[in-house]
């Protein structure tokens, strides 16, 4: 009897022991399939240097760059450069504005600041003659792949904080205004910084000119091929640091304190949360990495020498986040991320596509922007699928036709059917103008094609041969 | 037999309705409170107690001043006159919300229920927990799964506010005033636009938590007849001015509130 119930156990057991060394995969299949966006955002920016050696899809990319359908990797090194940069400066801005509530239309005063205090971290400040402080001297250190000052560095977390200082004091006065007014105080700061920069403080700040200083990354003893993808990669780490703390702040318990201000400010305050302080401290961190983003982009015109100007208190400089980020998607961290990925991918074609017409690339975008506003308001990471499935066709088929185009003279007849102006300006006699046409025609088809071929189903032979995924009438 | 266990149900109900205790010692006295919005005077030096673990209702015609007097306990509004003091003889009076629910354990709920619409139903209740030291995320969750369970939202922790209906809305807020672990809370008129089945959860909840947690509970109402078999003892407003307080016994016969305003209400409150 003993014998036969330890048998029954040891059965029992290995059955319970079976059943949990069971993988369910489709679970984790699942996770993988909703991370799957930022893993490819992570590995394509890792690996951007590598991918056209790849196998099979490096051969693709070689070709498609021979193309010139997508660009050489020089151009994609400042592309990426360029991305990095402003990837932190616009989810900072989503911090403060998406997730607190406080929309600033003035967030190029923090990157600007960020950017001069770097300076003067590095090249000391003198004012009327006495030195407020000296200038660091030069002092490398190796971090394995690269060399870089690490003066330099610091000054860059200097200037961020210098500029989370002058942002706490700022939010300390404008606590009290809500929505609009709060707005219209930040819209005015970079305008007064851009007067001052310009007319009275131009010796400290250069001007239009700028001031200059050292870079980074150390520039001596090595090709500037190489320096300038070892600057990329620094800046990349920087950016998932910067980027990884304010994703993992959105995402705690202080993303959600900050978003309950947004959404109620009142109730906010009856459920115990410190209104107060929760504004600062969003305030604070904003300003922090957009000053980290000013410090990088002091480094980023491509010459030897870094250089700041008062272009950060620019307008635009101040409306680029915005802009990015609603068109990604207010209110979260994924969504400024892919509205700054695809905006600067959309600027460089339309920049090259429509040539005839010089700067015409902002005026496009300012159109898609009224469009998503109008049609998408929570912008394309929560898009309709019909959306999505219409842009993600369109962009496989523009690369798709762009390959196969030759084989049908399609650039030929594309030329004769519409004369040397063009369509809409799209410079037909360019790969970039006919990309963006073929994307603009595949979309309309994707988007619409679902529709039609459901309908014309229904005309003509009914519900036959079957129904997938039937989707309720609107 | 039946019959005896029923009887022997209701004396026991009975008797869990006279274990409630409460104290002599007030937790809140209201002294000589004044509001004016410029002429007009909103709330006129309205003076009573509020003891321990009572539940207090207050009741007045539209515009009588309640949601105002519930504006100045919890801070949302300064009154131009007069003290709010807690139990240990703090005045209130100046301070912020945050402070009033952090430190005073005064939380309210809202006459329009004001849910942060676009989190989702656990995260409305995680809010009123966050701000309450350390304390693990594990920890965290835990808190607020109790919070919403409590109030029998479990199965729709992840919708979002914007799409819950009313009746939910109101419990939500009803559990978000309750997660600050609050010793007096007001309510303001809770049972607005509810169905009578959502009304009778309500009353289990404000019950559960007087009962068991020894809340405090103010409540805003206009229907009398939920009150009188709620509450120990009723606030009547009429124009910014305290007319009568006492039980409800008390006030429906109370010669003074008749005339000023209940009218035939009063009297369907002595017959059920
Ligand atoms: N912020 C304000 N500014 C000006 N007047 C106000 C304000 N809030 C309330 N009042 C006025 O004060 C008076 C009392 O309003 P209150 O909201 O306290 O009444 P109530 O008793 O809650 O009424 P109801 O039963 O309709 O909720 C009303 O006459 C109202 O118009
Ligand atoms: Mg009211």
């Amino acid at each position: 009897m003993s014998t036969n119930k330890s048998n029954t156990t040891n059965d029992t057991m290995k059955k319970i022991k079976d059943r949990i060394s069971e993988v369910n995969w489709s679970y984790h299949w699942d996770r993988i399939k909703d991370k799957g966006g930022y893993i490819v955002f992570v590995l394509t920016f890792i690996f951007i240097k590598q991918i056209p050696y790849l196998p099979i899809i490096g051969n693709l990319i070689q070709d498609a760059q021979n193309r010139n359908i997508i660009p050489n990797i020089e151009t994609l090194n400042s592309l990426f450069i360029h991305m990095v940069i402003l990837l932190i400066f616009i989810v900072s801005w989503d911090l403060l504005s998406g997730y607190s509530g406080q929309v600033s239309f003035g967030h190029g005063f923090f990157l600007g600041l960020g950017s001069y205090f770097t300076v003067y971290y590095i090249n000391g400040l003198t004012v009327n003659g006495r030195a407020l402080f000296d200038g660091k001297s030069e002092n490398f250190i190796n971090i394995g792949f690269t060399t870089i000052d690490l003066n330099v560095f610091t000054a860059i977390l200097v200037g961020a904080t210098v500029s989370a200082i002058i942002s706490i004091l700022i939010g300390l006065i404008t606590l009290r205004l809500k929505g609009t007014y709060f707005a219209l105080i930040t819209l005015i700061l970079p305008l007064i910084a851009l007067n001052l920069a310009k007319n009275l403080w131009e010796e400290y700040t250069g001007g239009d000119l700028g001031l200059q200083t050292r870079r980074l990354v150390k520039q001596e003893d090595k090709e500037l091929s190489q320096i300038v993808w070892e600057e990329y990669y620094f800046y990349l780490i920087i950016m998932f640091i910067s980027i990884g703390i304010m994703f993992w702040i959105a995402k705690s318990r202080f993303g959600l304190a900050l978003q309950s201000i947004r959404e109620d400010e009142l109730a906010a305050k009856a459920s115990g949360i410190n209104v107060r302080l929760y504004k600062l401290f969003a305030m604070g961190v904003s300003a922090f990495f957009a000053g980290i983003a000013g410090g990088l982009m002091v480094q980023s015109v491509g010459s030897p020498i870094g250089v700041v100007n008062v272009g950060a208190f620019e307008t635009q400089t101040s409306f680029t986040p915005v802009i990015y980020t609603i068109l990604g998607g207010i209110g979260t961290i994924s969504g400024p991320i892919m509205g700054t990925i695809i905006l600067t991918i959309a600027i460089y074609y339309l920049a090259l596509g429509l040539i005839q017409y010089p700067m015409i690339e902002l005026r496009a975008i300012a159109i898609i922007l009224i469009l998503i506003l109008r049609f998408q308001p929570r912008g394309l990471i929560k898009a309709d699928k019909q959306l999505k499935n219409g842009l993600y066709i369109g962009i496989f088929m523009a690369i798709l036709i762009s390959f196969v185009e030759e084989l049908v003279n399609l650039p030929q007849l594309l030329a004769t059917w519409f004369d040397d102006e063009g369509i809409f300006g799209l410079d037909i006699l360019n790969i970039k103008g006919r990309l963006i046409f073929y994307f603009f025609i595949n979309t309309i088809i994707g988007y619409f094609a679902p529709d039609f071929i459901r309908w014309a189903r229904l005309k003509t032979w009914g519900v036959w041969p079957s129904l997938p995924d039937f989707d309720p009438p609107k | 037999m039946i019959k005896m266990s029923i009887e022997e149900l209701d004396d026991e109900l009975e008797l869990e309705e006279k274990e409630r205790v409460i104290s002599d010692t007030p937790i809140l006295r209201i002294i000589d409170l004044t509001k004016k919005f410029g002429e007009l005077i909103a709330v006129n030096k309205a003076t009573f107690d509020v003891y321990q673990g009572e539940i207090l209702g207050i009741i007045g015609p539209n515009g009588s001043g309640k949601t105002t007097l519930f504006n100045m306990i919890s801070g949302v509004l300064k009154p131009e006159e007069g003290e709010i003091l807690t139990k240990k003889n703090e005045n209130i009076v100046g301070k912020s919300t945050t402070k009033i629910v952090k430190k005073h354990k005064i939380a309210r709920t809202f006459q329009i229920v004001r849910p942060f619409k676009l989190l989702q139903a656990l995260d409305n209740v995680t809010i009123p927990h966050i701000p309450k030291g350390l304390q693990s995320p594990k920890t965290l969750k835990t808190r607020s799964l109790t919070s919403l369970l409590e109030v029998d939202m479990g199965e729709k922790k992840n919708y979002p506010a914007a799409i819950l209906p009313h009746g939910d809305l109101k419990r939500l807020d009803f559990a978000r005033a309750l997660a600050t672990d609050a010793e007096v809370l007001l309510l303001d008129e809770p049972y607005s636009g509810l169905s009578v089945e959502d009304s009778f959860r309500i009353t289990q909840l404000i019950k559960n938590a007087n009962q068991e947690k020894g809340v405090t509970i103010m409540i805003v109402e206009h229907k009398l007849k939920l009150l009188a078999n709620l509450v120990d003892r009723i606030v009547v407003l009429n124009q910014g001015k305290i007319i009568a307080i006492g039980t409800p016994e008390e006030i429906s016969k109370n010669q003074v509130v008749i005339e000023s305003y209940l009218g035939k209400e009063a009297s369907s409150i002595v017959s059920s």
